[in-house]
């Protein structure tokens, strides 16, 4: 497997600061090379984040394509304050392809007519097929990986987590504190 | 407070994630803005899964840059003030005082008429989300129960899916396939109960990919869908079936 690189590296934030400050510039001002320079800059990585939650082609490019869209229309409602601007394009891109997740799961609630559908939720977020193909995950305790795969790639809530995976909400948080941090460790 | 255990709850990765309800949301929001300390641990969850994606980016086709960017050439701009000659003077204002006031007076009525395109979108929007989430409410509703309505022999490949809550009364509609009608005919929906037959409202075929809101249904051991007259009928035509399904 692919070892993760140098946060410092990965991240680029030292000569990519004033490159995001172009971007943005250029975006208030509704110019199309804000959004080119964007996706040069940040496509790799939106792409990757929506095809682990996607896990299908077409549906990637469309949800791709649709992120790209938000940005561009609410370019003014990027706050610096809150996050740099590539984790603000990843917070689009995900929550993008989280709803599509969701309208998945509807659609296919009406086709699986006798299954319940949280036990649906349920079995599709801990099967093992879809759980191991997100590579660092694995590296991960078992307890942490089913937070974040539950909560981070399936979109689910603090407490459908809790109920899907049989554990109290504060065991819940506690994971996700230690999760983080075990995950963060890679890149440091 | 104790800023510490409050970053060790783990509450802070759960607003990273999206996970949170608007009430914890503010909550968040309102002592990062106060406690550096959390505003820091905020942004290195945040980075640690920027890394994370950054590790697993994946290039998508070249293809799809150019048609991001032929769409948002498309996007209408925002309105830019119109150019106008000023009146020559007559009431003893100079001309350049005329002219201020009319780019003012212009730029005023564009700001405002932007503000009223923006607020527009934004009620229709949240009309839009709230619909949305009603729907996904009602189907998430412990109560609620799909049914399958099949096709009758005469339309075998006819499918329809109904979602039911007995308790609400509530029922929406999902057209899975179902034939194209002429002009004067629809689709109605009837619900049974003890063989009884009760108008459940019309299909709409123009918003047959989306989940359609029915008449309230109180009781039901079956429902089904008749070809009718455009409009609908009293009592259902029972040779023009078109799918069925028992609750």
């Amino acid at each position: 497997m692919t070892q993760p690189r140098k946060k410092a590296d990965t991240l680029g934030r030292d000569n990519s600061i004033t490159k995001d400050e172009q971007i943005i510039a250029l975006l208030l001002n509704r110019d199309p090379d804000g959004l080119a320079l964007l996706y040069d800059q940040y496509a790799k990585p939106m792409y990757g984040l929506i095809f682990q939650v996607l896990r299908n082609t077409p549906a990637a490019e469309e949800v791709l394509q649709d992120a790209m869209m938000k940005i561009w229309n609410k370019a003014t409602s990027y706050d610096p304050e809150k996050g740099n601007l590539i984790n603000w394009c990843l917070q689009i891109a995900r929550n993008t392809a989280i709803d599509r997740l969701r309208l998945k799961r509807i659609n296919a609630s009406s086709s699986e007519l006798t299954e319940n559908l949280s036990q649906q939720l349920q079995t599709a977020a801990l099967n093992p097929e879809t759980i191991g193909v997100r590579e660092l995950l694995v590296n991960l305790q078992p307890e942490h990986r089913d937070i974040l795969e539950l909560l981070y790639f399936q979109g689910y809530s603090q407490s459908e987590a809790a109920e899907a995976l049989n554990i109290p909400l504060g065991t819940l948080k506690t994971r996700c504190y230690a999760a983080i941090n075990q995950l963060s460790a890679m890149f440091t | 407070m104790d800023i510490n255990a409050y970053i060790e709850s783990g509450i802070l990765e759960l607003y990273v994630m999206d996970a949170l309800s608007p009430a914890e949301i503010s909550e968040v929001e309102a002592l990062s803005a106060m406690h550096p300390a959390i505003k820091a641990r905020i942004r290195n969850i945040q980075d640690t899964f920027s890394a994370f994606a950054l590790h697993d980016a994946l290039p998508p086709r070249p293809a799809l840059k150019e048609a991001i960017m032929h769409q948002i050439e498309q996007t209408p701009l925002p309105v830019s003030p119109a150019v106008t000659t000023a009146p020559h003077s007559t009431t003893g204002l100079s001309t350049w005082a005329v002219l201020a006031i009319t780019a003012m007076v212009l730029a005023l009525s564009a700001l405002a008429y932007q503000a009223w395109i923006n607020q527009q979108a934004r009620a229709s929007c949240r009309q839009q989300t709230e619909e949305v989430q009603q729907k996904l409410n009602f189907l998430l509703n412990q109560g609620t129960i799909p049914i399958a309505l099949k096709g009758t022999e005469s339309h075998p490949d006819a499918l329809v899916t109904i979602f039911w809550n007995a308790r609400q009364g509530k029922t929406l509609l999902e057209i899975k396939n179902l034939p194209a009608l002429p002009d004067e005919l629809q689709y109605q929906l009837w619900s049974l109960k003890d063989g009884k037959p009760k108008s459940a409202g019309l299909l709409s075929m123009a918003n047959a990919g989306e989940l359609q809101s029915m008449l309230n249904v109180e009781e039901a051991d079956a429902f089904a869908i008749t070809i009718e007259q455009k409009g609908g009928v009293e009592s259902p035509t029972l040779n023009q079936m078109v799918v069925i399904g028992k609750v």
